[in-house]
């Protein structure tokens, strides 16, 4: 699933109609859209309502999902940049807090598609933009809380350049903010791709263990035994895909030495006929 | 290619620093105030990571040359490491490299003067006794030459110091600017192999076991010591088959009356990194067959592990004399 958080309804219309998102919550709190494996928040402004729109639809996601995918977390909206042209669409490869000096530095997995600058998040506006960075107020807010939940190859901020040394922030209306997000709908789509396929590879990872979910119902098992239980059955099934376990009515310790057995008779692997080097 | 190369300000303008960005022009350089802020950091998915890792360029504090675990060296009673560099470029999926740190980027510490530091430091602390330092401990010695000059610089400091060896360990067949200069017989280059069946499976963007052999033939020509290390040996169909071929093929190629030294030992880690190996491998066969933990270690069952070694050492022992071969005592890791 694709988390997109973006502060501004200007930035978030054009994406809601291009990405045919609906309305899936209107509880308090915030409005969440989803379609198609994208869902998206609307924060409203600066880092406290940024981290807050990614906690929420964190904690949303997981009391709707029963077994919840990977998410691919994007925050996507303007920036300020004095040597930006206006409408550069941009990744962010450090981010920092203008307030407390800290910085996170999200990884890249995968080519970056778009140039890449350090981002400074600011708690107000401000007219003068500073060399170098580029300026926001969500993005530290947005990295610290979603970095909860996932890990800094999965959490992005994809920025577009509103203001820089010719054009300031105070010419800006939402008509404007709707534009350039409209005119960058290519890059944003070019990164929830890249969301897809990372989100791809990571549920290859998740492990199926069928052997574990059918044994885990005939006993009862301490919660040691149970990681030992499900260490045990993957480790069988790896070496053993076929592998089925024979014995009914047995303890949970009955299980557990049943399995070890068996894993111990298993034959050496033959890695010339492994599936994946990746594996 | 580094796409992404953080640069700690402390280095910015070290000339080592200056000289690496200046062969990557196209990269992205990015500021950081320490290593750590990157490469410590939680939430980082090593195997993501691993897919496309970026370069640190940092200072090194403190100590920088240690003792080695117990159990670790090629014949001299004192032995030491030294990391210039953390993690490596390639991806075997034995290695405890990939459980040691959080990250899969690597960080190379340009400040090699303070390593020189350490290490003269050692050697007059053991005023005239033989001692050994490893510098492929936590990477690879040798695969990033062309980048680091690691081995460009560092041999000199062994020329005339004849009591303390240098391993430089090994999978990589970056070899010209050893090929370039004269030998010492005071620095070993030790290749690390694995049988080719082993090597195709669990072992990623590593030269193919034919040209690391070359590279250790030339090297042998050319005059300088040359290492052999069987470690980790991995239990396997057919393994007996697999590791008569491997030494077939090695003994075939090199000089085995030249080898300097010949290692070997079965697989092992320590338990917590195995756990992590388990866990972010957990569809790997190597993981899951024949282990169990002794004294906070993990390793084949007593034994699988006689078996793989007695019968490796014997046919080892048909070409080098005992007393150029160090079997691991099984206490330390596998690389």
């Amino acid at each position: 699933m694709i988390h997109l958080v973006v502060a501004l309804a200007p930035e978030a219309r054009p994406l809601i109609e291009h990405l045919k998102l609906k309305v899936v919550s209107t509880s308090p709190g915030y409005r969440i859209y989803e379609g198609d494996g994208v869902r998206l928040v609307q924060s409203g402004i600066g880092k406290v309502a940024s981290g807050g729109a990614c906690a929420w639809l964190a904690g949303w996601a997981q009391r709707t999902e029963e077994d919840p995918d990977p998410c691919f977390w994007l925050n996507a909206g303007i920036a300020g940049r004095k040597e930006s042209e206006l409408g550069e669409a941009f990744l962010a490869h450090k981010i920092v807090d203008s307030a407390t000096q800290r910085s996170f530095y999200p990884s890249f997995p995968f080519e970056i598609p778009l140039p890449s600058y350090e981002l400074l998040s600011v708690d107000s506006p401000s007219e003068n933009l500073p060399d170098r960075f580029a300026v926001d107020m969500e993005a530290f807010g947005f990295f610290s809380v979603a970095s909860r939940f996932q890990t800094a190859e999965c959490i992005h901020s994809l920025k577009v350049v509103s203001d820089n040394a010719e054009s300031s922030a105070d010419q800006l209306t939402p008509q404007r903010i709707e534009e350039l997000v409209q005119q960058n709908l290519n890059a944003i789509d070019g990164c929830i791709e890249i969301g897809r396929e990372v989100i791809t590879y990571l549920n290859q990872r998740i492990e199926a263990n069928p052997l574990y979910h059918s044994l885990i119902e005939k006993a009862h098992f301490t919660v040691s035994e149970k990681r030992r239980l499900k260490t045990l059955t993957r480790h069988l099934l790896v070496l053993s895909p076929e592998f089925q376990f024979q014995g009914e009515d047995l303890k949970s310790k009955k299980i557990i030495a049943s399995l070890e057995e068996s894993l111990a008779s298993v034959a050496a692997p033959d890695y010339a006929q492994l599936d994946s080097k990746v594996g | 290619m580094f796409e992404l190369i953080y640069v700690e300000d402390a280095v910015r303008e070290h000339p080592r620093t200056q000289s690496i960005l200046s062969r990557y022009p196209r990269s992205r350089i990015i500021p950081c105030s320490r290593y750590g802020e990157v490469f410590n950091r939680n939430a980082q998915d090593f195997r993501l990571q691993k897919q496309r890792p970026a370069l640190i360029l940092a200072e090194k504090h403190g100590e920088t040359v240690l003792e080695t675990p117990r159990g670790y060296g090629i014949g001299t009673d004192r032995n030491y490491y030294f990391s210039h560099l953390l993690n490596c470029v390639y991806d075997c999926r034995y290695c405890f490299l990939q459980g040691m740190y959080r990250s899969a980027h690597l960080v190379l510490f340009v400040n090699y003067e303070l390593f020189f530091e350490g290490l003269e430091k050692i050697i007059e602390e053991n005023s005239g006794e033989e001692c050994t330092f490893f510098s492929g401990y936590d990477c690879d010695s040798l695969a990033l030459e062309p980048l680091t000059h690691f081995a460009e610089e560092f041999i000199p400091f062994f020329e005339g110091r004849s009591e303390s060896f240098l391993e430089l360990r090994t999978k990589s067949t970056k070899i010209d600017s050893l090929l370039k200069r004269e030998p010492l017989s005071n620095v070993v280059i030790a290749f690390s192999l694995s049988n080719e069946v082993v090597g195709e499976a669990l072992e990623e963007d590593v030269p193919r076991l034919e040209r690391r052999l070359d590279a250790a033939r030339k090297l042998q020509e050319k005059g300088w010591p040359v290492g052999l290390r069987f470690d980790p040996l991995i239990y396997s169909d057919q393994w007996q088959q697999h590791y008569e071929q491997l030494f077939e093929k090695v003994f075939s190629t090199i000089r085995a009356d030249q080898v300097h030294s010949v290692s070997l030992g079965s697989f092992r880690l320590p338990k917590s990194t195995y756990k992590k190996l388990d866990r972010l491998f957990p569809e790997n066969p190597l993981f899951a067959f024949g282990l169990e933990e002794r004294d906070g270690l993990v390793s084949y069952q007593d034994r699988l592990q006689e078996e793989l070694e007695s019968f490796c050492e014997e046919k080892i022992l048909e070409h080098i004399s005992r007393a150029r071969f160090f079997p691991c005592d099984g206490k330390s890791r596998s690389e």
